[in-house]
């Protein structure tokens, strides 16, 4: 037991960064062995116990890293090392035992599994005897302090001292070096100021925005630690070819590992892009950090993961991708330094390429070999963990793969492994090869997968006019089509069918020709479509309610001889150029004609009908299909969903829909009844719930949406046995709920099929119990449809990745009507099989565990967030898993500012424009600033002194100064500045003027500053940078104006100018107005303590010179991190001593000094870019970023408001803003408003978003999590009674109320906390937003902080919102605060 | 350690990828010479008197 004393002797350490990231882990799940280290030795000769036993007690007294204990110290982890650490290794003996070497698998299992408890230690160590020649030293570390090198280490010292031993001078062996040396090497490593170059490098990786991939659709995390390892002997005659081929001129490097580092690494990426396809992928790999040769030695954890970042082309061949692999190992290798990983760049993968390099020669003498144990867990977010084991002594490298078991199963790892050693064989066998064109599959699963799978019993197709016939002469009499007003019998039917077929040929209307049904849903319908059938022609369905221009577009595309029609529909209609039948009036035309289905000739493979889709382009396309493609279908359709029971279909979907064929088709070849439902003629279709209330249905086809409208409806009673679903995706809660009101008495099939395809090609029966993904599989192939799930190289992809959707087999339409280039685009050669072809749906599917078909959307609808390739479902299956939610659906939709566009007043006493974020007017148009400003006026005005003031403050520090100048003032040439520096003269000072050279300034302002200094005999500098125009471009994309780069600038480089001449004081020449803009609030002002304000506003500007932006990576400002640099210099703001009104500075300046106001800027400015700033600012947020500050200056009483007016509305040349913008390489941003991720849902009740967004951020990433949450009443429904997703992205222009729904506060001062950054801030927040993101400054910081010290009656520094940046992170803090402060009990 | 310049660095164990990188990256910022992928192979840095040829060539074809 660990005494207090002992630990308190020591010293104690910081964790190293690595160490950090382990011990976190390790906190996240406790009780589970996730970073056991553990090896078995098996040394095969005679071991002396006790000499063992003694050496083992003297390793550790010589291994500090193994006597090191961590806990927690201050709430942070902590270690020390023991001076003396007694521990006396077990010595096992099974020797008796006749399974001994079972006996000791067991227990090695077990052991590998133990849980350390890390502050007393951390390994566990044995040695087991089997018999005389043979032992095993079971050695079992926690990561914390060891690595795959320290294990070597540690082996190594170990032989040593038993060899030693032999001799009795164990105690003289040299000392292995300390690892407390490498703690303060890599501690100093990290707090050192990264050099640029290193900075942008991690900065550029992650703008890549590299992410993981997902496999087998997942992307959860916190999945388990549970971890199984698959271990591939690459053998000697592959290690060898491997060895040589690292060898080859092409593509040896510095040393052998690393050319087998990068050949594997171009191997993991080749496979993460293959079943990701995504360009960039990433992996972690670990640095070794043992980079001298005391660090070589070291036992200890050295290793340290960076996300390594892949660039993958599909041109790729394996050298290609090996080459840009192996520039970027050499940059990466650069800029991995000790310490400088951190949490986030740890998240940014979840697949690990480990390439181990270690050996373990023998033991003493003693032959040895070692074992590398798997402890059965893992880091959990590391979903594979690809190690490649080259041990030195050994000929053959192994590879180590660990899977997490959340997401692998035993299958999926062995095809896993398969497809990288696949890739291995292949970059050996040809690395000029493409690494995509052939397929990853191995010949096991291509059987499984494009054979087996498509393998079904072929039926026989029986025409369906055939088929009818056999019903006809079977029931003659039984009732075939029904309605409100009709009952037609098969016999009937088929008379009536028969007499207007008789027409259509006699009229020569047959073979091939084209016939228009135009009709409402009716028996004159059915009658149609049998006829044309009969006839010998072509059916094309045209719904009754369709627009008038889309009627007479098919009917003029499809070049129809006949439209057959009614009396009221062909009003609508009114001239068409072929002939009308009116099937309603001019039916005794036909009496006349005796019944001949004669002279009509068809073969199976002619055209059945034509349906028209809509087409991307506008225009419809004309799906063909033959009569051997609808009895194909029809056949199938019969087998599957009609059972013992006559069937009755409704009818009550739009006849131009391909559903629609199955209710129609199946009944009048089965026998069963169509029982007809008309549409209402007006107002949306609703014919389903008729349906439903008249309870005569037995078997129905309908779309998912359909049956989310029957959600609310008593089913109980229903006569419904079987649904069949189909047309879009089919969302597993509503098949649950569905199934649940049927009390599960219902059989629900999920068919899927394109019109191109008649219909259905894959179909799954609903199982409650086995489907519980989000969306019900599409199931398996059926009606002798071939399904191949294809990458863009048209290689099957494996099981679980996604795959654009391809279908072949004879429910196969012919093509499109008349459209041969789209016929051969989309329907092509298919290469599984001679002679036929494969159907490209354009939908994205992948095969499950269970081998069925999962439907992942319209490939041309997928989202991307940020470029992340983004599944709806899977946030939609995560949405709908919360009780509340029935049905949800995800889109992106456009955002736009509320403010947009709306029109403008200005306030009438400073102008200030209503546009600007947080401005509202009184009823006389007073703005809240100028109402507010009364109330703090009087404070305000403390703040501000006289030129007295400020002489003394000159005249004190006269005393200390040890430099020739008084001060440095900033001179931006302008009147403000020029008036400072001539009063700061006019006091006797000795002044450095400094400028800012931005490349910008006119050149007449440049010629004003140096005659002003001349004349004033004041010394001045320009200062510059190289890096003036990308400072812009990032103030540009940042801010939206140039002005907050520059001013930066200015403070930085001044600043660094006045340290080193040892100037005590800059001032700036900012005009009182600028002052509120920058650094006074309201909030300074609620009391009258200067000093406090004086020591919040230097606060603030510490933080502001410390932040790490672009320009602190771009200008050295590592000085700034002390604290003394801001007590050295210090800043004083002229115009807080001086008060002068414009038209007096004006005058001055005439008189007393030459200074001209610049005309070659054309503008009321000395600069000429600062208009590109407010062109932008005006742009992307509506007001001139002026607007604030000048109306202040009129508040201040130091403008009026028609100059600051007209100041504000300048015009903007703007071919010039453009001509800038190019010179400094800023483009543009297309002024499309950003898209987000909206939710939209249906709830049992009323849910809040932020309940919402807490119960998705358990399990996805943030870039998942929808921006805003809408609650709908229904879902907009299209004509076919799909989900409409134009009316829904329409539905939501107003979106900003709705993005209020963000995570709301729970505790009391999270509700505090709320509001007060919501009134600073201006915007609708969540409690988990940053406060840098949401746009914070040091402003908004310190107005932010005095409010909540105010309202809690604290204290805390403004720092505390930067180490607190979120709403529930500082009401966390300010929490621990007052506990900490209550009087202890 | 005093190393001689015609000393095996790389293969000799006294330089790893990691070191051999650093060592590269070195003579990039030493010797104002940007290093193509193509020539990091173990002859152009093997030795010290190998690095000092590799170093002159590569100032000679800028």
């Amino acid at each position: 037991m660990l005494r207090e004393d002992q630990t308190t002797r020591q010293d104690v350490y910081e964790l190293t960064q690595s160490q950090t990231s382990i011990w976190t882990g390790q906190l996240l799940n406790p009780e589970t062995p996730l970073y056991n280290m553990v090896y078995t030795f098996e040394l095969n000769g005679a071991i002396d116990v006790t000499r063992f036993r003694n050496s083992f007690r003297t390793l550790i007294g010589q291994i500090d890293a193994m006597r090191t204990v961590f806990f927690f110290n201050d709430e942070t982890p902590r270690q020390s090392i023991l001076p003396k650490l007694d521990y006396d290794l077990e010595f096992i003996d099974l020797s008796n035992n006749p399974s001994a070497r079972e006996e000791f698998e067991e227990l090695a299992h077990k052991r590998s599994r133990k849980n350390f408890d890390l502050s007393k230690c951390t390994f566990d160590s044995a040695l087991i005897k089997i018999n005389d020649e043979c032992f095993f030293w079971f050695l079992n570390q926690h990561h914390l302090t060891t690595d795959a090198t320290s294990s070597s280490i540690i082996f190594k010292k170990m032989s040593g001292l038993y060899a030693m031993s032999a001799n009795d001078n164990a105690e003289n062996v040299t000392p292995l070096p300390d690892y407390q040396n490498y703690i303060r090497y890599e501690k100093d490593s990290r707090k050192a100021k990264k050099p640029e170059s290193v900075s942008e490098y991690w900065r550029d990786r992650k703008e890549a925005f590299p992410h993981s991939p997902r496999f087998f659709g997942r992307n959860r995390i916190n999945s388990t630690t549970r971890s199984k390892r698959v271990v591939i002997d690459l053998g000697i005659e592959r290690s060898k070819a491997l060895r040589d081929l690292a060898n080859e001129s092409e593509l040896r490097g510095l040393s052998l590992d690393l050319s087998l580092f990068n050949i594997f690494a171009t191997i993991l990426l080749t496979y993460l892009y293959q079943i990701d396809h995504q360009g960039s992928p990433v992996f972690g790999t670990p640095v070794h950090n043992r980079i001298t040769q005391e660090f070589k030695a070291t036992p200890g954890l050295f290793v340290e993961f960076f996300p390594f970042v892949g660039e993958v082309r599909k041109s790729d061949t394996f050298l290609s991708l090996f080459n840009r692999v192996r520039e970027e190992s050499f940059e990466f290798l650069k800029n991995a330094r000790s310490g400088l990983s951190t949490p986030e760049t740890n998240r940014r993968f979840n697949v690990v390429l480990n390439y181990i390099s270690t050996e373990f020669p023998d033991f003493s003498g003693v032959p040895c070999s070692a074992t590398w144990r798997h402890p059965g867990h893992s880091d959990p977010n590391h979903h594979i963990r690809f190690h490649i084991y080259n041990d030195l002594n050994a000929e053959s490298i192994r590879l180590f793969l660990d899977f997490n078991c959340g997401i692998f199963d035993k299958s999926n790892r062995e095809t896993i492994s398969g497809h990288l050693l696949q890739l291995l064989n292949r970059f050996i066998e040809n690395p000029a090869q493409s690494i995509t064109a052939r397929s990853l599959l191995t010949t096991a699963e291509y059987q499984e997968i494009v054979v087996d799978f498509n393998r079904q019993e072929k039926a026989e197709t029986i025409d369906v006019l055939e088929l009818f016939y056999r019903q006809v002469n079977r029931n003659p009499k039984r009732t075939a089509v029904s309605g409100d007003s009709v009952e037609i019998s098969f016999e009937d039917l088929d008379r009536r069918s028969t007499e207007l077929a008789s027409f259509l040929i006699q009229t020569g209307i047959s073979d091939g020709a084209r016939v228009s049904l135009y009709l409402p849903r009716s028996a004159d319908l059915v009658i149609g479509i049998l006829a044309t059938l009969k006839a010998g022609c072509i059916f094309v369905p045209i719904a009754s309610d369709s627009p008038i221009k889309s009627v007479k577009d098919k009917i003029r595309l499809s070049a129809s001889s006949l439209v057959l029609t009614s009396k009221n529909l062909a009003q609508k209609l009114g001239r068409v150029s072929p002939g009308i039948f009116l099937i309603d009036a001019d039916w005794p035309e036909i009496e006349k004609l005796a019944p001949n289905l004669r002279g009509a000739n068809f073969k199976p493979e002619d055209l059945a009908y034509l349906i028209f889709t809509s087409g991307s382009t506008g225009t419809p396309k004309g799906v063909e299909i033959t009569r051997n493609a609808l009895a194909n279908y029809i056949n199938f359709a019969g087998d599957k969903y009609v059972l013992d029971t006559v069937p009755i279909f409704p009818f009550f979907t739009r006849s131009d829909f391909d559903l629609t064929i199955t209710s129609i088709f199946v009944p009048l070849t089965t026998g069963g009844e169509i029982l007809v439902y008309e549409e209402s003629g007006k107002g949306p279709d609703l014919a389903i719930l008729d349906v439903i209330k008249d309870n005569k249905a037995n078997v129905i086809k309908l779309t998912p949406s359909h049956l989310a409208l029957l959600k609310e409806m008593d089913l109980s009673d229903s006569k419904i046995e079987t649904m069949i679903v189909g047309g879009e995706d089919f969302k597993t809660d509503l098949a649950k709920t569905v199934a649940e009101s049927f009390s599960g008495d219902v059989r629900i099939f999920n068919e899927y099929g394109p019109s191109e395809a008649t219909v259905g090609s894959i179909l799954h029966r609903y199982d409650e119990k086995k489907d519980t993904a989000v969306s019900v599989p599409i199931g398996k192939p059926f009606a002798n449809t071939k399904v191949y799930l294809l990458d863009d190289n048209l290689n099957p992809v494996p099981r679980g990745v996604a795959g654009k959707l391809y279908l072949s087999g004879e429910s196969l339409a012919k093509g499109y009507w008349k459209n041969d280039d789209l016929t051969a685009k989309k329907f092509i050669k298919n290469p599984f099989e001679p002679r036929s072809k494969i159907y490209d749906t354009g939908d994205l599917a992948r095969l499950n565990k269970m081998m069925e078909v999962e439907f992942l959307g319209r490939e041309d609808e997928q989202l991307k967030i940020g470029g992340l390739r983004t599944e709806p479902g899977e946030i939609e299956s995560i949405l709908a898993s919360h009780p509340a939610v029935e049905a949800c659906t995800v889109d992106l939709i456009e955002i736009r500012d509320e403010n947009f566009g709306r029109e403008i007043q200005n306030c009438v006493r400073c102008g200030i424009p209503s546009n600007y974020p947080s401005a509202s007017f009184n009823e006389v148009g007073v703005c809240t600033f100028c109402i507010s400003f009364e109330t703090y006026r009087r404070n305000a005005e403390k703040y501000f002194r006289t030129p007295k003031d400020l002489k003394k403050i000159f005249d004190q520090s006269k005393l200390t100064n040890q430099s020739k100048y008084d001060c440095l003032m900033l001179l931006s040439g302008g009147k403000d500045s020029t008036f400072a520096l001539s009063q700061l003269k006019f006091m006797g000072l000795n002044v450095l003027a400094f400028t800012l050279d931005n490349g910008y300034l006119s050149d007449q302002a440049k010629v004003n500053i140096k005659r002003v200094c001349d004349e004033l005999g004041v010394k001045h500098i320009f200062g510059k940078t190289p890096e003036m125009n990308s400072i812009f471009v990032d103030s540009l994309k940042n801010f939206k104006n140039v002005c907050n780069g520059c001013f930066k600038t200015i403070y930085t480089l001044s600043l660094k100018i006045a340290i080193e001449e040892k100037i005590p004081f800059i001032v700036t020449g900012l005009s009182r107005g600028q002052f509120f803009e920058t650094r006074l609030t309201e909030e300074l002002f609620w009391n009258d303590d200067v000093a406090k304000i004086d020591r919040t506003i230097l606060e603030a500007r510490k933080a502001y010179h410390r932040t790490d932006d672009y320009i602190n990576s771009k200008l050295d400002t590592s000085i700034f991190q002390e604290d003394s640099v801001f007590e050295r210099v210090r800043f004083l703001d002229f115009y807080r001593f001086f008060e002068i009104e414009l038209e007096e500075m004006m005058e001055y300046l005439d008189e007393k000094l030459p200074w001209i106001r610049p005309g070659d800027t054309g503008r009321s400015t000395n600069c000429l870019i600062n208009q590109v700033g407010i062109y932008v600012h005006k742009k992307e947020k509506g007001y001139s970023n002026y607007a604030f500050p000048l109306s202040w200056d009129v508040r201040m009483g130091h403008k009026t408001r028609e100059v600051s007016l007209d100041e504000i509305n300048e015009e903007i040349d703007e071919p010039n803003v453009k001509k800038i913008m190019r010179e400094i390489g800023y483009t543009d941003p297309q002024t499309s408003a950003p898209k987000h991720l909206v939710a939209f849902y249906l709830a049992k009740k009323n849910v809040s978003a932020g309940e919402l967004r807490g119960h998705l951020e358990k399990s996805l990433p943030s870039y998942m999590i929808p921006a805003a949450f809408r609650q709908l009443k229904e879902f907009p429904l299209n004509e076919n009674g799909k989900i409409d997703r134009l009316a829904l992205r329409n539905s939501d222009k107003g979106v900003p109320e709705d993005l209020a729904d963000f995570a709301g506060p729970e505790t009391e001062f999270e509700k505090i906390l709320m509001e007060i950054w919501s009134e600073v801030l201006q915007i609708k927040i969540g409690i988990y937003d940053n406060f840098f993101e949401l746009g914070g400054n040091s402003l908004a910081a310190i107005r932010i902080m005095t409010r909540a010290n105010e309202a809690f009656q604290l204290d805390l520094p403004l720092n505390a919102i930067f180490e607190s940046p979120t709403v529930s992170l500082l009401a966390k803090s300010f929490e621990h605060t007052i506990i900490e402060r209550l009087p202890k009990l | 350690m005093d190393i001689s310049t015609s000393e095996d660095l790389l293969t000799s164990g006294l330089i790893d990828s990691m070191g051999a990188i650093q060592l590269v990256g070195f003579v990039e910022n030493r010797f104002h010479i940007k290093i193509p992928a193509e020539d990091l192979v173990v002859e152009n840095f093997i030795t010290i008197d190998a690095m000092c040829k590799y170093i002159k060539k590569s100032q000679r074809d800028n």
